[in-house]
């Protein structure tokens, strides 16, 4: 028996990924946005429903309306970014989060425009904003939207502004956390539309709703973390500047996992400090006990990657994603890798490797030069192993290359798709500009969109 | 195609909300 087929005896267990698994995803999907909007709305049916005060003008109860709208909005981020692994995985983690960053800036907007129309229409207010004779819950009001500013201006040009990822994490939970009590204050003191006792507990229950949840993320979700700890069995140096963390899980059992999923990582500190960076997992779901990360150097925290040394403790919160073959079972799989984006894919293929899978299997795979080749030797190895041809795209090709050279291309797609392509799944990891050019030029060949599959895996 | 998406879901989310603040406004003054 091979390395490969070794642990294919291992049970593998996984909620969902078989065929009707995909229309439970469908359903569960619906669900979840359902939950979603019932979140965000409910304090503007409540307004709609009761109404308070006789109405001051249309413009005047619409600004009002979107300042309610945009603060149960931000209470909603915290259960957005909260990781419940049930709700996100219909979507998919980084769809979470990409959702996150555009539902913030429009919830930015409402709240930007909810001052803007009430001084437009009633310019003596600005009076009433000076510090000798500002009321407390005006000036929480203010300081809400400062906080919140600061918030979207650090978020949308974090890198511009040179801030490091770990202390940026901090701060952005502080400030929303900040701009999110100050709003419910400069609400519960201005009063008018929350005059009724019951309103008043809605906005109570909100509030207590998102303490609840940052307990969950900050207190009891790290402690679980603490008491399921990983070592570091082996730090391996890989082609292209990568490095392959093997741990195992230390005193419990870890995880099963989809083979292409990932897991949030911390490393040298305890899983309160909040530096935890999101890598998929390279290691086959066959051999849950040995969990491997396979990282390229090109941040602040994948540059010290290589000084980690074995024995050292880790802590995984996971597994997320759905970037996984066995969530779209099919007759023949075609995988797309650009650079470091192999990484998933080769969870995927020692997997099938692992299952002994006969299934047909296509491999393009786009790099620099052949001497970076990340799993060069081991995907030469997995062709004995597996129906898989591999086509290697090389930016800089060495002088006597034969094969392919450039940007993966419509007619280098045409060489190379099986002719029934509408008959397999499609599967592209990499750089968010080459993921979103192949899977154009993937659609302009014929596939269907749906046999797709991305992961975009720049969350940070 | 997923960044596409999310930016689709947050505008369709928005324009909802967008709609249900202009009701309110709408019939608190009706």
């Amino acid at each position: 028996m091979s390395d490969y087929q070794r642990t294919s005896a291992i049970r593998f267990r996984t909620k969902g990924c078989n065929g009707v698994g995909n229309m439970n995803y469908v359903q569960r999907g619906f669900f979840w946005v359902g939950i979603y909007l019932c979140l965000v709305l409910t304090p503007l049916f409540v307004l709609l429903l009761a109404p308070g005060l006789s109405g001051s003008g249309f413009w005047w109860d619409f600004s009002i309306a979107l300042g309610f709208a945009g603060t149960s909005m931000m209470g909603a981020m915290f259960v957005l970014t909260a990781r419940f692994r049930h709700a996100a995985a219909p979507f998919g983690i980084d769809l979470i989060y990409y959702f996150h960053r555009w539902i913030a800036l429009v919830a930015f907007i409402f709240i930007i425009v909810h001052p803007a129309i009430l001084l437009f229409l009633e310019p003596v207010f600005l009076e009433d904003l000076r510090i000798s004779v500002i009321s407390w819950h005006m000036l929480a009001g203010v300081i809400s939207l400062i906080t919140l500013t600061i918030l979207m201006v650090t978020s949308l040009w974090r890198q511009q502004l040179k801030i490091h990822y770990d202390a940026w994490r901090i701060w952005h939970t502080l400030f929303a956390i900040t701009a999110l009590g100050l709003a419910i204050v400069h609400i519960e003191g201005v009063g008018n539309y929350v005059s009724s006792p019951w309103k008043r507990i809605l906005w109570a229950a909100i509030s207590a709703c998102c303490l609840i949840l940052l307990l969950y993320v900050r207190l009891i979700k790290p402690l679980v973390l603490l008491r399921h700890p990983y070592r570091v069995e082996q730090v391996v140096k890989e082609r292209g500047d990568a490095w392959t963390l093997v741990l195992r899980p230390q005193g419990h059992s870890g995880f099963t996992f989809m083979p292409g999923q990932f897991a949030w990582l911390t490393l040298r500190n305890s899983p309160f400090a909040l530096k935890e960076h999101p890598f998929s997992i390279s290691s086959s779901a066959m051999q849950p006990q040995e969990i491997q990360f396979t990282i390229k150097e090109l941040g602040d925290f994948t540059r010290r990657i290589k000084d980690v040394f074995p024995g050292q403790t880790a802590y995984l919160d996971g597994p997320y994603g759905a970037f996984s073959m066995d969530r779209h079972p099919s007759s023949d799989y075609v995988f797309i890798a650009g650079g470091i984006g192999i990484a998933p894919i080769m969870g995927m293929l020692r997997t099938l490797a692992d299952r002994g899978d006969s299934r047909s299997l296509l491999l393009i795979y786009a790099y620099k030069t052949w001497e970076g080749l990340t799993f060069q030797e081991e995907l030469e190895k997995l062709k004995e192993h597996l129906h898989l041809r591999v086509v290697y795209v090389l930016d800089t090709p060495p002088d006597n290359w034969q094969g392919e050279s450039g940007f993966i291309t419509d007619e280098l797609l045409a060489r190379h798709l099986p002719v029934a392509m509408n008959q397999h799944e499609y599967y592209l990891c990499g750089p968010v500009v080459m993921t979103a050019m192949v899977e154009k030029a993937l659609r302009r060949q014929g596939v269907p969109l749906h046999q797709i599959h991305s992961e975009i895996f720049n969350l940070a | 195609m997923r960044l596409f998406l999310a930016k689709i879901l947050a505008l369709t989310t928005g324009i909802l909300i967008l709609l249900l603040a202009a009701m309110f406004a709408f019939f608190q003054n009706y």
